[in-house]
C-alpha cells in the first residue's frame, strides 16, 4: 500500500481540533462532550453541571500530571476526542505544575516571573504537540474575558499568558455561544465583537437546540459537516485535475499556427472552467506560444508565423493579454496609463 | 461613458481616515487627500518590510538566488512556511471586473500575490497579529469576485510565526459586501465635496 495520499482521497475520519467558549452555564461543556466519542479531562469540575444523561467519561484533573499520564494511557483508544475544559484552568494547572518542578520560576507575592511564564509556554506548547501526536479530534473549552481596544469591547477566549495565541493558530475552528432570546447560538466567524475563526466552512451562527435524547450536536454539524465537505472537495480535486490534464493534451498536440488558432477560435474558455483553470489554460497557451514561436496579430486576431509578418510589428501584443477576459478592451497603453497602473500595483503592495 | 476604479487598497485608505481616532486630524485629512489625488509618498519601512518578505518567498520558491543569510532563524521559517504553501501557485495576476452601482460603472480592480488552486492568497506582514484582523479588508470580497474564486487566505506573518486567516465566500456574498463598501464610500463622497472632486479627477479609469 503506497504511503502517499493523493488529494482526492478521503481520509475517513479527519481529526478536528476546535475551541467553544463563552459565559458560564452557557452549555459549553455540553456541547463540547456532543462530539464523537469524547474524553473529558475535567480541569473545572464542569462534569457536574452537565445533566447526567449527557454526561461522559472523564477524568478530574486536578493536577496537570494527570492528563500526562492519561495521554500515555493506552484506554485512550478507547476515544475519538478529547475535551478540555477549561483551556484557562488547564494553563493555570501548567503554572502550578512548573512552579512545583522549579519553585524558581514564582516572584515573592507568588506570581509567576517572565522567565515563569516563559516555562508555561514551552510547557503549553509541547502539550499541544503531545495532543496532536495522539491523532485524537481535540476540543478545547474556555470561558469568556473582555479585551479593550479604545472604546471597544471584544470578547475572547479566557486564559493566561500567551497560550491563548499558542493555541489559536493550531484550531480549525473557534466558535463563541451566546444567547439570543431565548435560544443558544455559537458563531464561527469573526465579528467586532468577538473573536472566532472558521477554517472549516462552517456555516456561521448555527442555532444550539437543547439536547433531547442523545447529545450529538457536534457531530452532526461540525464532524459530519466536515466529511460532507471533504468529499465535495474531493470531488472538486478529481474534476479539477481530469481538467487540468485535458487542457495539458490538448495544447500539447497544437504544434503549429493553424491548430494554435482552431484552439484560440473554437476551443479557449468553452469547457467547464473550476478555480485557477482560467489562468493555467492561459499560461499553457502562453508557453505553448513561446515554444512554437508564434505571434499574435491583433487586428486579424490569428496566431501566425514571425516571418510573415515583418512590416506590422508594432501590432503584436502577447498572449497573456490577448487570452485575458477583456479582449475586447485590449490596446495600447500610453505611459501616463502605464504609470497609472503601477500606481496600482504600488498601493497594492503598500496594503501589504 | 466613464469608470471609476475601485482598489482594495483605496477603500482601505478611506476605512483609515474615517475611522482613525488617534494623530492630527489636519495631517489625517491632507494625507488623505493626497492619497485621493494619487501623489507619490515614501514608502514606509513597515511596507518595504512586507515587500523584502514577499519576494525572499517568492525567490525562494523560484529557485532564485535570495538574501536569507542575515536573517533571524525565525524569519527564515516564516518564508520557508509561506514558500511551502503557495508553491505552484500563479503569481501577480490581475484581477477586474465591471460593476454597476448606484447608476455610474465602477472597475473593481488588484493584483493578486498568489492564485492556487482553488484559493487566492495574500501575504501579510504585521507587528502583532489577532484573529480577525482581516474580517474587515475589503480585499478578500473584492479579489473573489473578480477572479470568480471564493476561497481567500491570508497568510500573514509577524517574522516569528505565520497565520492564517480564511475566508470562504459566494458570488452572492461577495457582491454584497462590495455594495455596502461602495454604498458606504460613495454616500461620504456626497458629503466631502473636495474628496470628490479628487476622485473623479484622479481614479477614472483607463482601461
Amino acid at each position: 500500500m503506497s504511503l502517499i495520499t493523493k488529494p482526492n482521497e478521503i481520509k475517513s475520519n479527519p481529526v478536528i481540533k476546535g475551541l467553544i467558549y463563552g459565559v458560564p452555564g452557557i452549555g459549553k461543556t455540553t456541547i463540547a462532550l456532543s462530539a464523537p466519542r469524547p474524553l473529558l479531562i475535567d480541569f473545572d469540575k464542569g462534569l457536574s453541571r452537565v445533566k447526567i444523561q449527557h454526561r461522559k467519561d472523564c477524568v478530574v484533573a486536578d493536577d496537570y500530571s494527570k492528563l500526562l499520564e492519561v495521554l500515555n494511557d493506552p484506554a485512550l483508544s478507547n476515544y475519538d476526542t478529547i475535551v478540555i475544559d477549561t483551556l484557562g484552568k488547564c494553563v493555570d494547572r501548567i503554572a502550578d505544575y512548573c512552579a512545583k518542578s522549579n519553585p524558581k520560576v514564582r516572584q515573592a507575592d507568588g506570581q509567576l516571573s517572565m522567565k515563569g511564564w516563559g516555562t508555561v509556554k514551552l510547557t503549553f506548547q509541547n502539550l499541544l504537540k503531545l495532543l496532536e501526536s495522539k491523532n485524537k479530534s481535540l476540543i478545547f473549552v474556555a470561558h469568556e474575558s473582555e479585551e479593550k481596544d479604545g472604546d471597544m469591547t471584544i470578547k475572547r477566549p479566557d486564559c493566561s499568558g500567551s497560550a491563548r495565541k499558542d493555541i489559536v493558530k493550531e484550531l480549525d475552528f473557534m466558535g463563541y455561544m451566546q444567547a439570543i432570546g431565548d435560544r443558544v447560538y455559537i458563531t464561527f466567524n469573526p465579528t467586532d465583537k468577538f473573536y472566532a475563526k472558521n477554517s472549516l466552512d462552517f456555516m456561521s451562527g448555527l442555532a444550539v437546540p437543547k439536547p433531547n435524547g442523545i447529545n450529538d450536536w457536534l457531530e452532526k454539524n461540525v464532524f459530519e459537516a466536515n466529511f460532507k465537505r471533504i468529499q465535495k472537495e474531493a470531488e472538486e480535486i478529481q474534476f479539477y485535475d481530469k481538467l487540468k490534464e485535458s487542457l495539458k493534451d490538448n495544447i500539447g498536440a497544437i504544434s503549429n499556427a493553424e491548430s494554435m488558432n482552431i484552439y484560440y477560435s473554437d476551443t479557449l474558455g468553452t469547457h467547464d472552467q473550476i478555480w485557477d483553470s482560467k489562468i493555467a489554460e492561459k499560461k499553457m497557451l502562453g508557453e505553448k506560444m513561446k515554444e512554437l514561436n508564434l505571434i499574435f496579430d491583433k487586428e486579424t486576431k490569428l496566431f501566425i508565423e514571425p516571418e510573415i509578418i515583418t512590416t506590422i510589428d508594432d501590432k503584436i501584443i502577447s498572449i497573456a493579454n490577448v487570452v485575458d477576459s477583456e479582449i475586447a478592451a485590449i490596446r495600447e497603453l500610453t505611459e501616463e496609463e502605464k504609470k497609472a497602473i503601477n500606481d496600482e500595483e504600488i498601493d497594492l503592495m503598500r496594503a501589504g | 461613458m466613464s469608470k471609476y476604479l475601485i482598489t482594495p487598497s483605496l477603500l482601505s485608505s478611506y476605512n483609515w481616515y474615517i475611522s482613525a481616532e488617534y494623530g492630527d486630524p489636519a495631517e489625517l485629512r491632507k494625507d488623505w487627500l493626497q492619497r485621493l489625488a494619487r501623489v507619490q509618498t515614501p514608502m514606509s519601512e513597515a511596507a518595504q518590510k512586507g515587500i523584502d518578505f514577499e519576494n525572499r518567498v517568492r525567490e525562494l520558491i523560484e529557485n532564485k538566488p535570495t538574501i536569507l543569510a542575515n536573517q533571524k532563524p525565525e524569519y527564515i521559517e516564516c518564508v520557508i512556511n509561506i514558500a511551502n504553501r503557495v508553491r505552484s501557485g500563479h503569481w501577480q495576476e490581475t484581477l477586474k471586473k465591471e460593476i454597476e452601482f448606484d447608476g455610474k460603472t465602477f472597475l473593481l480592480y488588484g493584483k493578486s500575490d498568489v492564485i492556487k488552486e482553488d484559493t487566492i492568497y495574500d501575504i501579510k506582514t504585521t507587528k502583532s497579529y489577532e484573529v480577525g484582523k482581516f474580517q474587515d479588508n475589503p480585499q478578500h470580497a473584492i479579489y473573489c469576485y473578480c477572479a470568480d474564486i471564493y476561497k481567500f487566505k491570508y497568510l500573514v506573518t509577524d517574522f516569528k510565526d505565520v497565520f492564517e486567516e480564511s475566508y470562504t465566500l459566494t458570488k452572492e456574498s461577495a457582491l454584497e459586501f462590495i455594495q455596502s463598501y461602495l454604498s458606504e464610500f460613495l454616500a461620504y463622497l456626497e458629503v466631502d465635496i473636495e474628496a470628490r472632486a479628487q476622485y473623479y479627477k484622479h481614479w477614472e479609469s483607463k482601461y
